[in-house]
């Protein structure tokens, strides 16, 4: 909802900027890495900081692209804290079990459940670091536009670009490496 | 721009969905974010939807016209909830993981302290963007470390759903008579209201239910019943954070 000059900015009420991007934050939240028992906390810490900012939102981009900067935020802010607690634990609490690549090592995702290929996504994203991380999935699950993957992180068009291609080939490389020691375990 | 590999878009495809929430996690956190900035949200939307939008103002305007705002009546909710899982906690000590959601809810409306006599205790409503320090009756069940930090607080979230059944009930009701409030609308506040006196003739929030029946009997243009509702109400819980709203709402002085 672009603002248009010399007429005030439609602000969304809060209520609609709920409905509109909670299962967007939730399933982001979950995929940047925050432990299954954190997502309550961090999804509610992203919508209390979206509704004291509200006031702030100019419209010069989609309400989605804004809540993502506040995600990043609280996101960077919950790993901060993880590591300050020396946590030993993975970043992530999804684990995969060996079984589920085991069993289908033909053709391990094709084959696999829903649950069984979240849970080898979320061990993938693990792998990246935040910012590859975010632009993998704005433009791979969310299928956001390049440029507005840039508006929501903050970075430039070409970055993003440069981010992207880099996120791309490592998690591709991460799948074939994860696939080739469940054959070699297996084999 | 390089493309995905199949393997590697095989996968995602399999994997959509998988992180999706659920209607319950909607509400559940919905829940949990909306006693965590009390009324604010509600004024505030309200503020911004009849500054920008008709029909919003025209349902907004008379509520805020008679000073009714839902600030003081989510205070006093939030504050009361948070008593009554402090004393739910104190009691049954096994649980006391309910106590998180009663100290991190407070936090930004209210000061509190657990006591046997928590209304005269409560604090009065601080302002959202100055929130008073709150109560820590225990140590929380759930290390703090877990949460996000910063200006980020810690939240009630998950230990919402500790609270009693009958509890959740009483708070949707009392959210559902607010809403009608905000909308103008008395007649559904005072049908949530005596649907929660009914469900809940001695429930944790009756108090609350019936500042709320004064405020939605004076708005309503019912200033004969609602005054003496509100005099009920402030004869015994004069220090209430719904107190003040009472007597604005029904034209009573201090």
């Amino acid at each position: 909802m672009p603002a248009s000059a010399g007429t005030a900015v439609v602000r969304p009420t809060f209520d609609q900027v709920y409905q509109e991007t909670f299962a967007f934050v939730w399933r982001t939240v979950r995929r940047l890495g925050v432990a299954d028992s954190a997502v309550d906390d961090v999804t509610q810490e992203v919508f209390v900081t979206v509704h004291r900012r509200l006031a702030e939102f100019e419209g010069r981009c989609a309400i989605k692209t804004w809540v993502f900067s506040i995600v990043m935020r609280v996101v960077q802010n919950y790993r901060r804290s993880r590591r300050r607690k020396g946590a030993a634990q993975p970043i992530t609490s999804t684990v995969v079990d060996p079984e589920i690549l085991a069993d289908n090592r033909l053709d391990p995702h094709e084959q696999a459940s829903r649950a069984q290929a979240g849970r080898i996504l979320h061990k993938l994203l693990a792998e990246l670091d935040e910012e590859k991380a975010s632009v993998f999935v704005l433009a791979e699950l969310e299928g956001m536009t390049v440029p507005a993957i840039a508006d929501a992180v903050g970075a430039n068009v070409n970055t993003v670009y440069s981010r992207l291609r880099a996120a791309r080939k490592q998690f591709e490389v991460a799948l074939e490496r994860l696939q080739a020691e469940e054959v070699n375990r297996n084999g | 721009m390089d493309d995905l590999n199949p393997r590697t878009r095989a996968l995602l495809d399999a994997a959509r969905g998988f992180d999706d929430p659920t209607n319950e996690d909607q509400e559940r956190v919905h829940s949990a974010v909306l006693l965590r900035i009390g009324g604010a949200a509600a004024i505030g939307t309200a503020a911004i939807t009849a500054a920008k939008t008709s029909s919003a103002a025209a349902s907004a305007a008379p509520l805020i016209a008679s000073g009714v705002t839902t600030t003081t009546i989510f205070s006093g909710l939030v504050a009361k909830v948070g008593v009554a899982v402090v004393l739910a906690g104190a009691v049954a000590s096994g649980a006391y993981v309910a106590l998180r959601p009663a100290h991190r809810i407070e936090a930004p409306v209210v000061a509190i302290a657990p006591t046997a006599n928590p209304i005269a205790e409560v604090a009065p409503p601080a302002p959202a963007a100055a929130p008073a320090p709150a109560a820590d009756p225990e140590p929380a069940a759930v290390d703090a470390n877990d949460l996000p930090t910063d200006d980020a607080k810690p939240s009630p979230s998950r230990s919402a759903r500790a609270h009693s059944p009958s509890l959740e009930g009483e708070m949707k009701l009392l959210r559902s008579a607010d809403a009608a409030l905000r909308r103008g609308d008395s007649a559904s506040a005072l049908a949530a209201l005596n649907r929660h006196a009914q469900l809940y003739p001695s429930g944790e929030l009756s108090q609350e239910r019936e500042g709320m029946r004064a405020i939605a009997l004076c708005a309503g243009g019912n200033l004969s019943q609602g005054q003496s509702s509100a005099q009920r109400f402030l004869a015994h819980a004069a220090k209430s954070p719904l107190a003040s709203r009472i007597r604005s709402a029904c034209s009573l002085g201090e």
